[in-house]
């Protein structure tokens, strides 16, 4: 599939972007997003627009990760100074609804050890599936840091009843080539779940969290 | 990319036996779904388009005669839209096949031939929290249904379908987006798989009244699911998710496999294969008896049958098979395939409107050898028809297998229409 955008103008648009941003120095770090609005799409009907991308630079450095380890895990934690909560920690919550879901709102997401992960129905209730938390598996043969930028760097769509969605692909303090190679890889792959490809994207526009959009497309 | 390996008997077809659309005038419906009944087909339809539509607009479903493919009934559907439906065997003591469907009016309904309309009709009081899909239990006595989430609920709702006025129960807390799969635990009774957009697959228990409790077992994908099924041991399991990727999962719910769909290609030979969307996968005997077989299409509308030596190992290191293509019978996006095993044919629907009906598959693997397929005849040997229909398939097969490698569009359809004389 040939691609409509020509990577010098969305370049020269992320650099207008950045600049903008660093202008006007927010007292945060602004997140950039990537809206797309859709054409010859009926939501009642089509297919469902909604999935899971991962980028090639971390867009959410900051998201919180807590991993539920077992004794081999929790070495492996402390080393990386992962968040952690082993077994008996687990327990102590003793299924109370209120603590599993402090639990859930404390932490962006949750890896848990391969070991462990079918226990957790039992030892919390559902509270972490409710919240749409529900751990990711870590095997003890993967290396727990790349998993956790891994985790960092998936980024979640889905387009509801309207015909536009967001996605945030990165943020002010990456470098242009960083934040081109991610708004690259994120509108080729949606774009090819498209069923008519580019003949369904109306528009595409990059923005910073406080700042205007800028149409790429 | 990754090779797709062509079956030794690959076989294409490019006319379908038969064609009917479901629009009626200027309308642009969508067949969403399809099952079949005693000599009949349902067609499940999307109604027109949502802009132009008025809102009390119904989804219909179409009944159509398996021989001529005429029209013979509609039901009215459900109200805003009609979201999945199935050939039920057995709900409430009455014995199927039975028309059932559920839909954003909130509802599971049963159909009811000989009136027209619905015989049972499963509603949440007053409540009308759109569902997406539902299932019954194999004894007929129980009905599960997934809702699109509302507020920061998505509920797996439970009936007594002798009771349909309001649910026995229902699960809050299983998952926290849209349920787009429902389904009974065929050996395993009170189990229930659900998944959802929320990227989680579970298995529950669906007679547990405390939903604390319910919950046995959950995997997590990471990616919106669309579709998921048993595989053929009943025990293992399949899905797909709506960026076209499919996975397999043991029965403790770890993830064996995962691909993307669209990954293998065809590229040698005098065919070239190359998949947008995956359609389907069936555990019916589509390929070879215990082998799933996966249903596949183009965007151009063309429709691929595929399968993989070895989906049930972690390894995950089995090829893909192409055994069958059907081409040039719908333009647009194929929404629904049903293998008919007891006529031996494929019904396909699309986003074009139009239903075909396709002459079946190439013969099995050579390595299965032809008795894998016969012990799949005797086993539904009431049938009186299946034995001549056999044989003509078989021959078409034959003379089919021989054409392709040529010019294949005039002699096919000259072909399929002689396929289709025989049979008669």
């Amino acid at each position: 599939m040939s691609s409509k955008l020509s990577v010098s103008s969305v370049r020269g648009s992320i650099k207008e972007l950045l600049a903008a941003s660093q202008e006007k120095k927010r007292n945060f770090v602004e997140t950039i997003e990537l809206q797309i609005g859709l054409k010859n799409y009926d939501p009642q009907r089509d297919k469902r627009f909604s999935g899971t991308v991962k980028l090639p630079h971390v867009p959410r450095p900051r998201m919180s990760i807590c991993i539920l380890a077992d004794a081999a895990d929790i070495d492996r934690a402390k080393q990386i100074e992962l968040e952690y909560m082993s077994v008996d920690d687990l327990k102590k919550l003793n299924k109370n609804k209120k603590l599993v879901k402090k639990l859930a709102k404390k932490y962006d997401a949750f890896l848990s050890s391969e070991t462990l992960i079918k226990q957790i129905p039992r030892l919390l209730g559902p509270g972490l599936s409710k919240a749409g938390k529900f751990p990711t598996p870590v095997a003890h043969a993967e290396d727990l840091s790349n998993k956790i930028v891994e985790v960092r760097s998936t980024i979640k769509f889905q387009l509801k009843k309207v015909l536009c969605l967001g996605v945030a692909i990165g943020h002010v303090e990456m470098t242009d080539d960083q934040v081109l190679g991610n708004v690259m890889l994120a509108i080729n792959f949606l774009v090819s779940l498209l069923k008519k490809n580019w003949q369904n994207v109306k528009s595409l526009h990059i923005k910073t969290t406080m700042g205007k959009p800028v149409r790429i497309f | 990319m990754q090779t797709l390996f062509s079956s030794p008997h690959l076989n294409a077809t490019s006319s379908s036996l038969r064609q009917t659309t479901i629009s009626g005038n200027a309308d642009e419906s969508y067949v969403l779904s399809l099952a079949a009944l005693n000599e009949k087909y349902a067609a499940m339809s999307s109604g027109s388009t949502s802009t132009s539509a008025n809102k009390s607009d119904t989804c219909p479903i179409h009944i159509y005669s398996k021989n001529t493919l005429q029209r013979m009934q509609t039901f009215p559907g459900h109200e805003v839209a009609s979201t999945s439906m199935r050939s039920i065997s057995v709900i409430a003591g009455l014995n199927g096949p039975i028309l059932m469907s559920s839909g954003k009016d909130g509802s599971v309904r049963v159909w009811d031939e000989r009136s027209g309309s619905h015989g049972i009709k499963m509603t949440n009081l007053g409540k009308s929290q759109p569902l997406l899909a539902f299932d019954v239990s194999p004894d007929g006595y129980s009905v599960a249904a997934g809702t699109e989430l509302q507020g920061d609920d998505a509920l797996v709702l439970f009936w007594d379908p002798r009771q349909p006025a309001a649910p026995l129960r229902s699960h809050s807390c299983t998952h926290s987006d849209d349920i787009t799969v429902v389904q009974f635990a065929p050996g395993r009774p009170g189990m229930l798989l659900t998944a959802s957009s929320d990227g989680l697959i579970s298995l529950s228990n669906a007679e547990e009244p405390d939903e604390d409790e319910a919950v046995v077992t959950v995997g997590n994908w990471g990616c919106s699911i669309s579709q998921a099924g048993w595989m053929q041991d009943g025990s293992q399991i399949w899905a797909a998710s709506d960026m076209e990727t499919f996975s397999t999962w043991s029965e403790e719910l770890d993830l064996l496999q995962s691909h993307d769909i669209r990954a293998p290609c065809l590229h040698s030979g005098p065919r070239t294969w190359v998949t947008d969307y995956l359609i389907t996968a069936s555990s019916s005997n589509v390929t070879e008896p215990g082998r799933l077989g996966v249903f596949v299409g183009s965007n151009e509308g063309d429709i691929a049958l595929l399968s993989n030596s070895d989906l049930s190992t972690s390894r995950g290191t089995g090829d893909w098979y192409i055994h069958n293509l059907w081409t040039a019978g719908h333009q647009g996006v194929v929404r629904s395939v049903l293998w008919d095993e007891q006529e031996q044919v494929l019904v396909t629907g699309g986003e074009d409107g139009l239903i075909n009906v396709w002459p079946g598959l190439s013969p099995p693997m050579d390595y299965s050898g032809l008795g894998g397929r016969g012990v799949v005849h005797e086993s539904d040997s009431m049938d009186v028809d299946s034995e001549p229909a056999e044989i003509s398939s078989r021959k078409r097969f034959r003379e089919m297998d021989v054409e392709w490698e040529g010019d294949d569009n005039g002699l096919t359809s000259k072909e399929s229409k002689n396929g289709k004389r025989s049979k008669r």
